[in-house]
C-alpha cells in the first residue's frame, strides 16, 4: 500500500488508504493455486505418485494440501473439506474415500465453489451434488444393471440371490438401483440384509447376519458394501455356505490389499472400473506404486492418480481459479479432447460423471 | 487577466458537487433499500425453510415411527409385509434426510445429519437383526436387538431434535443478522441523511460563499456603475468563474471611467469650442453688423450732414441777427430760429439713436417686443438711403404686434433683410423700385413680408446658406441672411426666400405673437432699456417744497453740455455742482461740499475718470448717493455698462435727451432714497 505524506490527517489518511487499498487488494496477482488430496490414505499415495510424476518435469505450478483421512466417515470428509476450502488460492479437491464421504462434503465445495473429483463415487444422488462437483465413475444406475447382468450371468433362472449391503448413502443406492434391475421372477430375492460398517464388525450382528443368510440359503450372495467388513463375514460365510458364490460390487475393489492367507477371497467377483493389469500404463503405476509405497495397486487407486493428475494438467493449462478449473474440465471431450490418463481417456457429462465400462474381477484361484 | 490554468473551475466544483450528490443518493438509497428488501426476502426465505425443515422432521419421525412399529409388529424375517412397510418407511426416512443434503449447512449442522444418518442406519440394523433373531427362535437377542433399536429411534429423534434446534438456531443467528445489517443499514441511512446535511449545508455555504455573495456584491457594483460611479470594483478573493466575471467588471468599469475621462475632456474641448464657437458668431454677427453700419455710414453721414448743416446755419443767422439792429423779437427768434433748430436737432438725435440702438449688443433674455417699432427704427435707419438711390421703403401700416424676442436681434433681422433687398435693388440698376414690407396675423404668428422689385434670388433654397452671396467681394460677408434664418429659428419662428408677386425677390419671416405685457411688465424700449413701472416719472419741479434747495453733482467732461446741465438743474429749483472727471467728482464727494450733494448725474466715458468706477465708489462710500446717481451717456454700452444698465435701467438717460425726459429724470431721482419719497422741494 502507497504510504500518504506524514503531514496528512489522519481522517484523510484512513479514506486515501481505503481508497488506495481498495484497487491495491483488487489488483493484486491471485495466490498460487492449491489442490487438495483428501481421501484414505492408500489413495492419498496414490496421488502422491502423480504429483511426483508431474514434478519430474519441472516445478510443479501449484501447491498442495494432503489429507489422509483415518475413517471413511462422512464426518471425516466433513471436516476435512472445511478445512481444505479454508486454504488460501484451493481450487480444487481430490476427495473422498467412498459415496457418503464424497456426497456430504460435496456441499461444502459447492457453497466455496471449489472444484472436487471425487474418484471412486458411484452413488447415483452424487450427480445431484452441484456443478463444482465430478467424479471419475459412472453412477451406481449403471453398475447395478452391470450387477444385474452378472447374476444372470451366474446364476441360472430361479436362482436366489442373498443381498447385504452397506446400509448408507453407497449401498442404500446401489441396493435400490440392484433391487429395481433384478428381475425377481427369475432371480428371487432370499434376504436382504443391511448393516453398516462399525456394527457390522461386531461378532454377534456377523452371526446373526451369517445365520439369517444360512437360513435363507441363496444360491448367490450379493455384496453391496466394503472389503474391510466382507473381508470379516467370508469366513463364516463358508462356513455357513459351501463355497458360496459371491459377487460383490466396485465396494470391494481393494480385495487385492485384503490379506488372504487363508484363501477367503478365493472366487469372490467384484467389479470395478479398471483392471490394474490391462494396460502398460497402468502397469507401470501398479509397479511403481508398489514399489514406493507397498502393496497392491487397484482401480481405486488408479483412478485417485488420474484424479490428481487431471487437476495438475488443469492448472498446468493455465487454470488458476476454481472457475476456471471447473472450465477446462466441462470443456474436455468438448472444446478439447479428453484427458488421456492411466485409466483411460476422461470427459465429464452434463451431471459430471464420467462414461466408463465396468470389469468383473476374480479373486485368486478355486470357486466358481 | 486570470490564466485559464491558473482557475479553479466553479462549474466544474458545483458538477462534481452535484455528481457525488446524485451518485450518493442513486447508490446509497438504492443500496440500502436493495439490501433491506434482500434481507427481507433472505429472512422470508430462512423462515419458510425453517417452517418446511420442521415439517420435513416430523415426517421424519413418524416415519420412524412406523419403521419401529413394523419392526415391532412383524415377529419375524419372513414377514414380508412388515419388511415392506418397513423398507418403505426407512426410504422416506432416508429420503428426507437427503432433502437436507443439498440445502445450506453449516459444518455443525452437516455433522449432525451425518449422526441422523448414521443413527437411522443403526436402528434399521438393530430392526432387521432383531427380526432375524426372532426368526431364529432367540426373543432374548432380539429383544435386545430391538432395545438397541429403540436406543437408535431415540437417539435419532434426540439427534433430529439436535439438529431443528441448530437450524432454529441459524434462523435466529440470520435474525440476528438481519437486525445487525439493518442497525447497519440504518447507520448507513443515518450516515447518508447526515453526509446530505453536511453536504447541503457545506454546498450552500460554498454557494452563498463562492456564488451568491460574490453575485450579490457584482450586483451591488453594477448598480453603482449604472448610477455612474465609475470607481465602483469588486475584489477579486476567488480564481474561478464569478472571479473571472469580476475581473471584467474591473476591466470593464475601469475601461468606462478612462473612456468617462476621455468624454469629460473631450465634453470640455467641446464646450470651450462651443464657446469659441459662440463667441466667433458673436463677433460675426457683430461684424456682420458693423459691415451693415459700415455700409450705412456713408448715407447717414449725408443724412447727419444735413440737420447739423440747417443747425450751423440756423445758429450763425441768428448770431448774426442778433448782433443786427434791430434784434428780432422773440416771436421771430422762435419761429424762425428755435423752431427750425429744434427739429433739426431733433431730427439728428433720432438718427443717433436709431443708430446706437443698432450698434447694441442682443440681449439673450427674450421680453415681448413691439414688432411695429422694430420696424420703425430699420426704416427710420434706412429710409434715407432708399431714397438716395430713388427707391422706396415702404412700411404698410401694421397692427399692435408683440413677439417674445429680442428687440435688437429683431431689428438686425429686419435691417439685414432691408439692407439685402437695398443692395440687390442697387445692384441690379433698378432705379424706381419699392422694398414693402407688410404683414398680418393669423393663427397665432405674425407673417412680414419684404418684397422687393429688384432681380430676385437666383436660388432660394440657398440663400439661408452661410457665405452664400450673389455680392461682389467686399460687399457684405455673406452671413446676413443666415443670421436672419438663425435668430428666427431660434425664437420659434421660420423664414423664408422666395419670389415676389412683383417680380423681385420675397422674404418672408413668420413668428409666434405673444400677448401684449401688463401694464407693470418689463418691456424693452427702444435703445434695449428695460424701465420699470414708475420709474420715468413727470418733470416735476423739485423747488417748491421746504428745506434748501437740492445739490445736484453734475459729472461731464464736455463744458456745453456740462454748461446746458447745470442750466437745466437750476430750472429744477435745484443747485448744480460741477464736475469735468469722475476724480473730481469723488474729490468734491469726499471734501466738505460732498455732504451737501443729493444726486449725482454723470456721463460714463470721460477722458478723466470713467462714470462707472465713480458710481462704484459712491456705492461704497455713499451708499445713499447711490440710489439718485444718473448716468447720461452716448455710450453704445461697453460689456460692464450693459451689465448695470440690465440691472439697473432707472439709473441711464440716454444723450442726446429731451429736455423734459432730462428733468423729469433727474427730479425722480431726487425722490428716490428719502423717507418720504418726495422731491426735494426747489430753494
Amino acid at each position: 500500500m502507497r504510504q500518504a505524506p506524514p503531514s496528512m490527517h489522519p481522517r484523510r489518511l484512513a479514506v486515501l488508504g481505503l481508497l488506495l487499498g481498495l484497487p491495491a487488494t483488487s489488483c493484486e496477482p491471485p495466490p498460487r493455486p492449491v489442490i487438495g488430496v483428501s481421501t484414505s490414505t492408500r489413495f492419498v499415495d496414490a496421488a502422491r505418485l502423480a504429483l511426483s510424476d508431474a514434478a519430474s518435469g519441472g516445478a510443479l505450478p501449484v501447491d498442495t494440501v494432503l489429507i489422509p483421512e483415518g475413517t471413511n466417515e462422512a464426518a471425516s470428509a466433513i471436516r476435512s473439506a472445511e478445512r481444505l476450502v479454508a486454504v488460501p488460492g484451493m481450487v480444487a479437491v481430490v476427495g473422498h474415500s467412498n459415496s457418503a464421504a464424497s456426497l456430504a462434503a460435496s456441499q461444502i465445495y459447492g457453497l466455496h465453489e471449489v472444484v472436487q473429483i471425487a474418484a471412486t463415487s458411484t452413488a447415483t444422488i452424487y450427480s445431484r451434488a452441484g456443478p463444482w462437483s465430478f467424479r471419475l465413475v459412472p453412477p451406481d444406475n449403471v453398475q447395478a444393471r452391470f450387477l444385474a447382468d452378472q447374476v444372470g450371468e451366474l446364476l441360472p433362472e430361479g436362482g436366489q440371490v442373498a443381498v447385504l449391503y452397506v446400509n448408507d448413502d453407497y449401498g442404500r443406492g446401489l441396493l435400490a438401483e440392484v433391487t429395481a434391475t433384478l428381475d425377481p421372477a427369475t432371480h428371487p430375492t432370499a434376504l436382504v440384509r443391511p448393516h453398516t460398517e462399525e456394527e457390522g464388525l461386531r461378532p454377534e450382528v456377523v452371526e446373526s447376519t451369517i445365520a439369517s443368510v444360512a437360513e435363507a440359503a441363496p444360491d448367490l450372495v450379493l455384496w453391496l458394501g466394503r472389503a474391510s467388513v466382507l473381508n470379516v463375514y467370508l469366513v463364516p460365510l463358508r462356513e455357513a455356505l459351501p463355497d458360496p458364490p459371491v459377487l460383490a460390487s466396485d465396494g470391494v475393489a481393494a480385495a487385492p490389499q485384503m490379506p488372504n492367507g487363508d484363501g477367503r477371497w478365493n472366487g469372490v467377483r467384484y467389479v470395478d472400473f479398471v483392471d490394474v493389469d490391462a494396460t502398460p500404463a497402468l502397469r507401470d503405476f501398479a509397479r511403481r506404486y508398489r514399489e514406493r509405497f507397498g502393496g497392491v495397486a487397484t482401480g481405486p487407486d488408479a483412478l485417485n492418480y488420474d484424479a490428481t493428475a487431471l487437476l495438475l494438467e488443469a492448472v498446468a493449462e493455465g487454470a488458476r481459479t476454481p472457475d476456471e478449473v471447473r472450465a477446462w474440465l466441462v470443456s474436455l471431450g468438448r472444446e478439447r479432447p479428453a484427458f488421456e490418463g492411466i485409466t483411460g481417456p476422461i470427459a465429464f457429462d452434463a451431471e459430471g460423471d464420467v462414461e466408463r465400462s465396468h470389469v468383473l474381477l476374480r479373486i485368486g484361484g478355486g470357486g466358481p | 487577466m486570470i490564466p485559464a490554468a491558473g482557475r479553479t473551475s466553479l462549474r466544474r466544483r458545483l458538477s462534481t458537487a452535484a455528481v457525488a450528490t446524485a451518485a450518493l443518493v442513486a447508490v446509497g438509497v438504492p443500496a440500502i433499500l436493495v439490501t433491506n428488501s434482500r434481507l427481507m426476502q433472505g429472512l422470508a426465505v430462512a423462515t419458510d425453510r425453517v417452517i418446511e425443515e420442521q415439517r420435513i422432521a416430523d415426517r421424519v419421525g413418524q416415519a420412524v415411527v412406523r419403521q419401529l412399529v413394523a419392526a415391532s409388529t412383524g415377529a419375524s424375517e419372513g414377514d414380508l409385509e412388515a419388511r415392506e412397510a418397513f423398507d418403505e418407511a426407512g426410504r422416506e426416512v432416508y429420503d428426507l434426510i437427503q432433502e437436507y443434503l443439498f440445502r445450506s449447512l453449516s459444518p455443525e449442522e452437516r455433522l449432525q445429519l451425518e449422526t441422523i444418518k448414521r443413527q437411522h442406519q443403526r436402528l434399521e440394523v438393530a430392526a432387521v437383526e432383531a427380526a432375524g433373531r426372532d426368526s431364529r427362535g432367540d426373543p432374548e437377542a432380539a429383544a435386545a436387538a430391538r432395545a438397541t433399536m429403540f436406543r437408535h429411534a431415540s437417539s435419532l429423534l434426540e439427534d433430529l431434535e439436535l439438529f431443528m434446534r441448530m437450524r432454529g438456531e441459524g434462523l435466529k443467528r440470520l435474525r440476528e443478522q438481519e437486525r445487525a445489517t439493518f442497525r447497519v443499514l440504518f447507520a448507513g441511512a443515518l450516515a447518508v441523511a447526515v453526509a446530505l446535511l453536511v453536504g447541503s449545508l457545506l454546498a450552500g455555504g460554498f454557494l452563498y460563499r463562492r456564488v451568491s455573495h460574490p453575485l450579490a456584491r457584482l450586483a451591488a457594483a453594477s448598480e453603482r456603475l449604472g448610477a455612474g460611479d465609475l470607481a465602483a470594483r469588486i475584489e477579486v478573493e476567488h480564481h474561478d468563474e464569478i472571479g473571472v466575471v469580476a475581473a471584467s467588471f474591473n476591466r470593464m468599469a475601469g475601461s468606462l471611467s478612462a473612456a468617462r475621462e476621455r468624454l469629460q475632456a473631450q465634453n470640455e474641448e467641446l464646450a470651450g469650442a462651443l464657446e469659441d464657437l459662440r463667441s466667433t458668431q458673436e463677433e460675426l454677427v457683430q461684424a456682420e453688423k458693423m459691415s451693415a453700419l459700415g455700409r450705412m455710414t456713408a448715407g447717414m453721414a449725408h443724412e447727419l450732414n444735413n440737420p447739423l448743416a440747417s443747425v450751423l446755419a440756423h445758429a450763425e443767422l441768428l448770431s448774426r441777427e442778433l448782433e443786427e439792429e434791430p434784434a428780432p423779437d422773440a416771436a421771430n427768434l422762435r419761429e424762425d430760429f428755435v423752431r427750425p433748430l429744434v427739429e433739426e436737432a431733433t431730427r439728428a438725435r433720432a438718427l443717433v439713436r436709431n443708430l446706437l440702438d443698432f450698434s447694441r449688443k442682443a440681449d439673450r433674455d427674450h421680453a415681448p417686443a413691439e414688432l411695429g417699432e422694430a420696424l420703425d427704427i430699420v426704416v427710420g435707419l434706412r429710409d434715407f438711403a432708399f431714397r438716395r438711390e430713388g427707391l422706396d421703403l415702404v412700411l404698410e401700416p401694421l397692427p399692435e404686434t408683440w413677439v417674445r424676442a429680442d428687440r435688437n436681434r429683431l431689428q438686425e433681422v429686419f435691417l439685414n433683410i432691408v439692407n439685402n433687398a437695398l443692395e440687390a435693388m442697387v445692384d441690379a440698376g433698378v432705379t424706381d423700385g419699392n422694398l414693402t414690407i407688410h404683414g398680418h396675423v393669423e393663427d397665432g404668428r405674425v407673417r412680414l413680408c419684404f418684397d422687393d422689385e429688384g432681380p430676385g434670388f437666383e436660388a432660394p433654397e440657398r440663400a439661408f446658406e452661410p457665405f452664400h452671396t450673389t455680392k461682389p467681394p467686399g460687399r457684405g460677408t455673406g452671413l446676413g441672411l443666415t443670421l436672419v434664418h438663425r435668430f428666427v429659428e431660434e425664437v420659434g419662428g421660420s423664414v423664408e426666400a422666395t419670389a415676389a408677386p412683383v417680380g423681385g425677390a420675397r422674404v418672408v419671416v413668420e413668428l409666434p405673437v405673444c400677448p401684449r405685457p401688463a401694464p407693470d411688465a418689463p418691456v424693452v424700449r427702444p435703445g434695449g432699456r428695460r424701465v420699470p413701472p414708475g420709474a420715468a416719472g413727470g418733470a416735476a419741479g423739485v423747488a417748491g417744497a421746504e428745506g434748501p434747495a437740492p445739490v445736484v453733482l453734475i459729472v461731464e467732461d464736455e463744458p456745453h453740455l456740462r454748461r446746458v446741465q447745470a442750466r437745466l438743474v437750476r430750472r429744477l429749483g435745484a443747485v448744480p455742482r460741477v464736475a469735468v472727471s469722475g476724480r473730481e467728482a469723488r474729490e468734491i464727494l469726499e471734501g466738505k461740499e460732498g455732504d451737501g450733494v443729493d444726486a449725482v448725474v454723470s456721463d460714463v466715458r470721460m477722458a478723466d475718470g470713467d462714470g462707472i468706477e465713480l458710481f462704484r465708489w459712491v456705492e461704497s462710500h455713499r451708499p445713499e448717493l447711490a440710489e439718485r446717481f444718473l448716468f447720461v451717456t452716448g455710450d453704445v454700452y461697453g460689456e460692464e455698462t450693459r451689465e448695470l444698465a440690465a440691472a439697473r435701467p432707472e439709473l441711464f438717460v440716454q444723450k442726446p435727451f429731451e429736455m423734459d425726459d432730462y428733468l423729469e429724470r433727474i427730479s425722480a431721482a431726487l425722490g428716490r432714497g428719502r423717507p418720504d419719497g418726495a422731491s426735494t422741494p426747489a430753494g
